[in-house]
């Protein structure tokens, strides 16, 4: 049966919150949001908020330049359309090379986190097996 | 009256495994304070030297059966060897409180017709495996109170059960007397809820008592590699053959239950409760799923034993669901128990409503609701209860020493007022105030959703901390730990059926502050429960809800914090009230009382 997170241990982290909110709060927002002292974001350790980032960063790694083109001007829109089509075409020479490194970065990172995160949960698998043999053991030493 | 200590002998069965021994009999020599008590260990053909040990230790007696005698055979000799009132003890057992003794005595004592007294068992981690035994039906697999859960102060008053085991149980001499030892049919397993049943049969009632041992469990079986599940099995097959009948004549009406009653929601959690307590009441319920019994996985053995019940559409039905739901019962009568979170129930929802024999609405506020949309069908009152083992103020609390710890759950969807709250907290108290806000909150959607809403927002920067606690799973049976580590309750809602969180804070004693609108609306009172003012604007959906206003909800938290001492005071008083009137019990008896008038 899963067990979750006792509430001790979420209080816990509550009161290191409060206790160094800008701490926290570091490690917790992505660098270019602005300083929020006093807001604290508590996540379970690893567990969700990897899975979730991991699942969103898998689904957003791919950069298409051939996205669709648009324009919000009722009578001149098409014309807009066609030029940038047009735009677009001439600069391929340019953009597109960009791209696939893009592409290729972020394909690799998101390879590097998946592996990360299999890696870390083998890990946690390792240690967890690891204390119960040694409660055993200790069990078994002590009576 | 006061309490006076009598005569007892506390034996001790074993069967190697002589470290454990040595650990009981030492924990037992050690702690137990009880003036008039002596030990026995039976042994039952040890080889490891567990013989020799006891005859080197002062003050314990030895009674060698000389060959394993099991379970049952082992025990029945050292009942037989004594006279006085018996205490039988696992060997795999230790002393961790000193009046453990005292207080089973003084249980089994405090009425005539006790006559045996469990107690609460915790493994070595601490986790609460036993406070007594239930039989499901059909299964018949007995089972524990509450399992395996970490020990927060549940079940942590004296209190009568069905049954309990035999790890550490006190036993009166009369009644020994009267019905004599274990049924020696069994070797081992289901003896001890054979022996509550003969005692219940015999007149006598079981208690579990609240005084606390650690049993590290079937250390026996494991140190002699004993056939665990042959044994188990075997037992079962004699205990069916002897009371499967008697078992199954307990319940004296018969109801299908439909609802969410698997996973993670309030109607579950609610059905689940409600289900023990009417099975307890003498109600065979079968279970109909609004989620659909393919995709209902049931963790709780007694509930799981109730969808192997299969389904009978003779039964009077309860729908406890949405309203939009009602149409589902399909019973020979019909029971909707629902509320709405708008003002009154949308029309299309009166019509099916009005197609049900009866129903049933948790608050005052509800019933006005329902009669303001034309619902025709008799309603009565049946308020949504707690359950008063969990959310009690003895249940473990962790709290901030420095800091008052206002604490409220968040949905981020429309029903949510918790904008508002953010807005009127972080308004009204500033850094040099000495409070937190801890929000505990789910997100719909991945991604930081409840971090970018309140970015979004903007508040001031000179603010009280506000802490979120995002998307951790705390079982819910720790609930009550939450609000023992908090100060005040918030409910920011703006759904009318916004009355469940308010009352388990109020069982453990928790000050709330709620919108004076609603079904909360029939809690607030005196100072233990403070309503706020809200406005009635439209919902997504049409009909009306709550808007609440965000001064109003200032002036109440200021006051909450300056009046802390008169308000937790006030709700400690109303929580007992909370927890003998609105326990699962007392709801499942007005069930129980609707539901002969219906038949």
């Amino acid at each position: 049966m899963k067990k979750g997170l006792d509430v001790e241990q979420v209080m816990e982290e509550v009161n290191r919150a409060v206790a160094a909110p800008e701490t926290l709060l570091a490690d917790l927002w992505k660098e270019e949001r602005p300083q929020a002292p006093n807001l604290a974001f508590l996540y379970p350790p690893h567990s969700k908020s990897l899975r979730v980032n991991l699942d969103l960063v898998s689904r957003n790694w791919e950069v298409d330049p051939e996205f669709e083109l648009g324009s919000s001007r009722k009578i001149t829109g098409s014309a807009a359309v066609a030029f940038k089509g047009f735009e677009r075409k001439m600069l391929r020479w340019y953009i597109n090379p960009i791209v696939h490194q893009v592409r290729k970065f972020n394909m690799l990172v998101t390879r590097t986190l998946h592996d990360i995160g299999n890696n870390l949960e083998s890990l946690e698998d390792r240690v967890k097996r690891l204390e119960e043999t040694q409660r055993d053991s200790d069990k078994e030493g002590g009576g | 009256m006061a309490f006076e200590p009598r005569p007892v002998t506390v034996l001790v069965l074993a069967w190697n495994g002589l470290e454990v021994t040595k650990k009981c009999l030492d924990s037992l020599l050690r702690e137990t304070n009880h003036p008039d008590f002596k030990v026995m260990l039976v042994d039952n053909g040890s080889t490891d030297g567990t013989p020799d040990y006891v005859r080197s230790l002062e003050g314990v007696e030895l009674l060698e059966n000389g060959e394993n005698l099991g379970f049952v055979g082992g025990n029945n000799a050292g009942i037989e060897a004594t006279t006085t009132d018996v205490v039988l003890l696992n060997n795999d057992t230790e002393m961790i409180q000193g009046d453990w003794l005292a207080l089973m005595q003084e249980l089994a004592y405090s009425e005539d017709d006790i006559g045996v007294v469990g107690c609460r068992l915790v493994n070595d981690e601490g986790r609460l495996v036993h406070a007594g035994t239930y039989m499901p039906v059909p299964s018949f697999w007995g089972q524990e109170y509450p399992g395996d859960e970490k020990d927060i102060g549940q079940y942590c008053d004296d209190r009568e059960v069905e049954g309990v085991i035999a790890a550490c149980v006190y036993i009166k001499r009369e009644l020994i007397d009267k019905i004599g030892g274990l049924d020696t049919a069994y070797f081992s397993y289901y003896e001890d809820t054979d022996y509550c049943i003969r005692a219940r049969e015999s007149g006598y009632r079981v208690f579990c008592s609240r005084t606390t041992v650690m049993h590290l469990e079937n250390a026996s079986t494991a140190v002699n590699r004993m056939d665990f599940s042959g044994t188990f099995r075997k037992s079962r097959e004699t205990f069916m053959g002897k009371w499967k009948t008697a078992i199954e004549s307990r319940y004296t009406s018969k109801l299908t239950w439909r609802s969410f009653i698997s996973g993670e929601n309030d109607f579950a959690r609610a059905s689940e409760k409600l289900l023990w307590a009417l099975d307890e009441a003498g109600v065979e319920a079968n279970l109909a799923f609004l989620e659909g019994a393919d995709r209902a996985e049931l963790t709780d053995f007694r509930v799981n034993d109730m969808k192997n019940r299969g389904s009978d559409r003779d039964r009077p039905q309860v729908m406890f669901g949405p309203p939009a739901r009602a149409a589902d019962a399909d019973g020979r009568k019909n029971v909707g128990w629902v509320a709405t979170p708008y003002e009154t129930f949308k029309q299309e929802w009166a019509k099916e409503l009005n197609r049900l024999d009866e129903v049933w609405v948790p608050s005052g506020f509800q019933r006005e609701a329902a009669l303001a949309s034309g619902v025709k069908a008799k309603i009565e009152l049946v308020p949504f209860g707690v359950d008063p083992e969990y959310f009690h103020p003895g249940i473990e609390g962790y709290p901030l020493s420095d800091r008052f710890t206002f604490l409220t759950f968040a949905d981020w969807g429309a029903g949510s007022a918790h904008e508002t709250l953010l807005r009127a907290y972080t308004a009204e108290f500033s850094s040099k105030d000495k409070v937190v806000l801890v929000v505990v909150t789910k997100q719909s959607e991945p991604g930081g959703q409840a971090e970018e809403e309140v970015e979004a927002m903007n508040l001031g920067m000179d603010r009280a901390p506000v802490v979120f606690v995002v998307d951790h799973e705390v079982p819910h049976y720790q609930y009550g730990c939450l609000y023992r580590s908090a100060d005040c309750l918030v409910v920011a809602e703006r759904g009318a059926d916004n009355d469940h969180r308010a009352l388990e804070a109020l069982a453990c004693g928790l000050p709330v502050v709620t919108p004076s609108w609603g079904s909360a609306l029939d809690l607030v009172r005196d100072t233990a429960v403070t309503g706020y003012e809200c406005d009635l604007v439209p919902s997504p959906e049409g009909p009306g809800w709550a808007e609440p206003s965000a001064d109003s909800l200032r002036a109440v938290l200021r006051a909450a914090l300056a009046n802390a001492e008169d308000r937790r005071a006030a709700a400690l008083t109303m929580g007992e009230q909370v927890r003998s009137e609105r326990s699962w019990k007392a709801i499942a008896s007005k069930m129980v009382a609707r539901l002969d008038v219906l038949r």
